[in-house]
């Protein structure tokens, strides 16, 4: 079964290892994929590798006739979620190697002030998000990062609309506690 | 009055109408009721969002990617598809239960079982026919044929196809060096007993043209026996040149009979209610040594053949659908009984003529299925207990005084005098034995017959089944017709 909603004859093309539809695939949707797993690891190198990753088991399934019954969109989703699943599986579960040290930079002819703050605010966010489950984080990357909506969330997770919601809601209210616990300790 | 506590879906709502405002307090504006619980999780989420939508450029630009899955692909192309590929698509194989209603499902899973079964069981049948001697499969054939006849409308014809099918296989099997197993043997002996009796019962049932092709293409088909044992070595030529020996002698036997005219003879009461042939059997043809089954003990008796044994239910042959056990001891005992030959009471001239002298008749088919129908009135076919395997022609029933009783049961003690009426297992509903005058086949019986076993002596009756040991194999119940002429059938032995 084909993907929903997805470009068949491309799909069709890459199952033959069509060199030309490979190619159009990968750069309609590597930036997706990469976005999502840079939001995911923080870390661009890494984020880089793994969407390597995920569009060659892509080519593997797709020559197996294994689809995932949602959008070609979702289902790169659902691959890339598992790649990072053997991605921190891999590095002992610790999200907190792919921490990219080097990502704080300063544009020219900002104020060093202002540049500080946002680093540390993008900082403190980091750790934030870093402490949330992998769930909580999965669904803040996808409805905020990736800006899709709750329904399409659910199909990606493979999750009801109301499942999403919950999720979603018990991860702000998390991120807002260790948000307020980071402030009050910076601040005390 | 306490508020309702925001819920998951209200959160939701204030979140859709962030994105699409794109700023807290518009939102917060309109909800100014739940402002002080919306505040805290819209500004995470607005915080949140800022950060996760900057995502810098990737360092190489995405090109190791593509080139790994260009490399990737054109290595699967220089590979050929592997047939296990395609496994994962095979899914649908087994989840399309799963789209279908559990009552749908069940129904759909029973069919699928019965089809496999079928196909299983079939497959076994068809690569079983091409089975030979020896082989593994050989025994579920002659299973399928003990099916086959066991609701056979003609069991004679079709038992006389299978003999001839087992003699080709026999040939065939050694043909390639095979050995043939002394089960083979002895299933292909007794059959040829089945059809001597059924050739008897031909006889007696007066329709010479029957009994003359089933005996005709027996004698065919025993003579092929000699050729196939002179291909034998040791023990199997032995057994083979045995069973040839008997069936061969039984099928003189039988012709005797055959060839007899009927004539009207008195009958004597076996004393189980079963028409005996008269006293010349008793007095004049059982041979003195012959050990009078009420005072033998039975351990010192030969085993008797069992098919040979009567089932005194319905006076048929019994199908050649169950072995009867037998041993070498049974075989030599009955090799070394003299073959009386009484089965020819009339003249010595007649049996020689009839046994040595006459060529093998050859008909060009079997016994037509009426044959099997109602060869007497007193014979009505039909399917015996697996245990009771075939035997002597049940003698039918003389007229006048004699009335019709229930059969004898083979169970019976010894010591049964003449006039002695044994009860006997009660008699089958639909197949009562009617009154009928004594036949002629008895005595070609009783020549055929080795010494009287222990299990004949507890169930028999004494003399007349030391007089007759050969008893007419049983035939099913279910081949009686219900309808069958009971007309008087004259015996040609003359009262003592």
């Amino acid at each position: 079964v084909l993907p929903v909603n997805s470009d068949d004859r491309l799909l069709q093309r890459a199952q033959e290892c069509d060199e030309a539809a490979l190619t159009e695939l990968y750069d309609r949707y590597a930036p997706l994929i990469y976005g999502y797993l840079y939001r995911r690891v923080q870390n661009a190198q890494v984020a880089e590798d793994l969407t390597g990753d995920v569009f060659v088991r892509m080519l593997r399934a797709i020559r197996q006739n294994r689809f995932a019954n949602v959008s070609f969109e979702g289902w790169l989703y659902r691959i890339a979620h598992n790649i990072l699943v053997d991605h921190y599986r891999k590095n002992d579960g610790d999200p907190e190697v792919d921490m990219d040290l080097n990502e704080v930079r300063m544009a020219d002819g900002e104020d060093l002030d202002a540049t500080l703050t946002e680093q540390l605010s993008r900082g403190s966010l980091r750790a934030a998000i870093a402490h949330l489950s992998h769930l909580q984080q999965q669904v803040l990357v996808l409805r905020f990062g990736e800006q899709l909506a709750t329904h399409e969330v659910a199909r990606v997770m493979d999750k009801t609309p109301n499942a999403v919601a919950v999720l979603q809601h018990r991860a702000l209210s998390s991120l807002r506690r260790i948000l307020e616990s980071m402030e009050r300790s910076g601040s005390g | 009055m306490s508020r309702r506590r925001l819920s998951a879906q209200d959160l939701d709502l204030a979140l859709a109408e962030l994105a699409e405002l794109g700023d807290v307090d518009q939102v917060l504006r309109r909800h100014p009721r739940r402002e002080q619980e919306l505040a805290p999780l819209l500004h995470a989420a607005s915080r949140a969002q800022n950060y996760l939508t900057q995502v810098p450029s990737p360092p190489r630009g995405l090109q190791d990617g593509r080139r790994r899955l260009l490399a990737e692909a054109a290595q699967m192309r220089a590979t050929r598809r592997r047939w296990f590929d395609w496994l994962p698509s095979l899914r649908s194989l087994w989840t399309w239960p799963q789209r279908l209603s559990p009552p749908l499902r069940v129904v759909a899973i029973v069919l699928l079982l019965l089809v496999n079964l079928s196909s299983v069981s079939g497959g076994v049948v068809l690569a079983a026919e091409q089975s030979l001697p020896g082989d593994l499969l050989y025994p579920v054939k002659e299973k399928v044929e003990d099916m086959r006849l066991s609701i056979a409308r003609d069991p004679a014809s079709l038992t006389l196809y299978y003999t001839e099918r087992r003699l080709q296989d026999i040939d065939e099997a050694m043909q390639r060096g095979k050995s043939i197993p002394e089960p083979t043997v002895h299933r292909l002996e007794w059959q040829f007993t089945y059809l001597i009796e059924r050739a008897k019962m031909d006889a007696d049932s007066g329709d010479p043209t029957l009994d003359g092709e089933l005996a005709g293409q027996l004698r065919g088909q025993v003579e092929r026996l000699d050729a196939i044992a002179a291909q034998m070595e040791g023990a199997a030529q032995q057994r083979m040149v045995e069973a040839k020996e008997r069936v061969s002698r039984e099928l003189d036997q039988a012709e005797g009979v055959m060839d007899r005219e009927p004539s009207p003879s008195p009958v004597v009461d076996d004393g189980h209610g079963k028409p005996r042939p008269d006293e010349r059997n008793s007095a004049q043809e059982k041979p003195a040594s012959r050990p009078d089954p009420t005072s033998t003990p039975p351990a010192e008796q030969p085993p008797e053949r069992d098919v040979r044994q009567k089932d005194a239910t319905d006076g048929q042959p019994a199908l050649p659908t169950a072995m009867p056990p037998r041993t070498d001891k049974a075989d030599k005992g009955q090799d070394d009984q003299p073959t009386t030959g009484d089965a020819k009471p009339n003249t010595p001239e007649a049996e020689t003529e009839e046994t040595g002298g006459r060529p093998p008749r050859l008909p060009s088919k079997a016994a037509p299925p009426a044959q099997d129908a109602v060869p007497g009135p007193d014979v009505t076919p039909g399917l015996p207990p697996k245990e009771n395997p075939p035997g002597r022609v049940d003698p039918p029933k003389p007229e006048g005084p004699q009335t019709p009783v229930s059969p004898p049961s083979r169970s019976k003690s010894s010591g049964d005098d003449e006039g002695d009426q044994d009860p006997g297992p009660p008699p089958l509903p639909s197949k009562q034995v009617p009154p009928v005058p004594m036949e002629t086949a008895q005595p070609a019986d009783t020549g055929i017959s080795p010494e009287p076993t222990a299990t004949r002596d507890a169930s028999s009756d004494g003399e007349d089944r030391t007089k007759a040991p050969v008893e007419p194999p049983a035939l099913p119940p279910k081949e009686a017709p219900p309808g069958a002429p009971q007309k008087p059938r004259p015996t040609e032995m003359p009262q003592p």
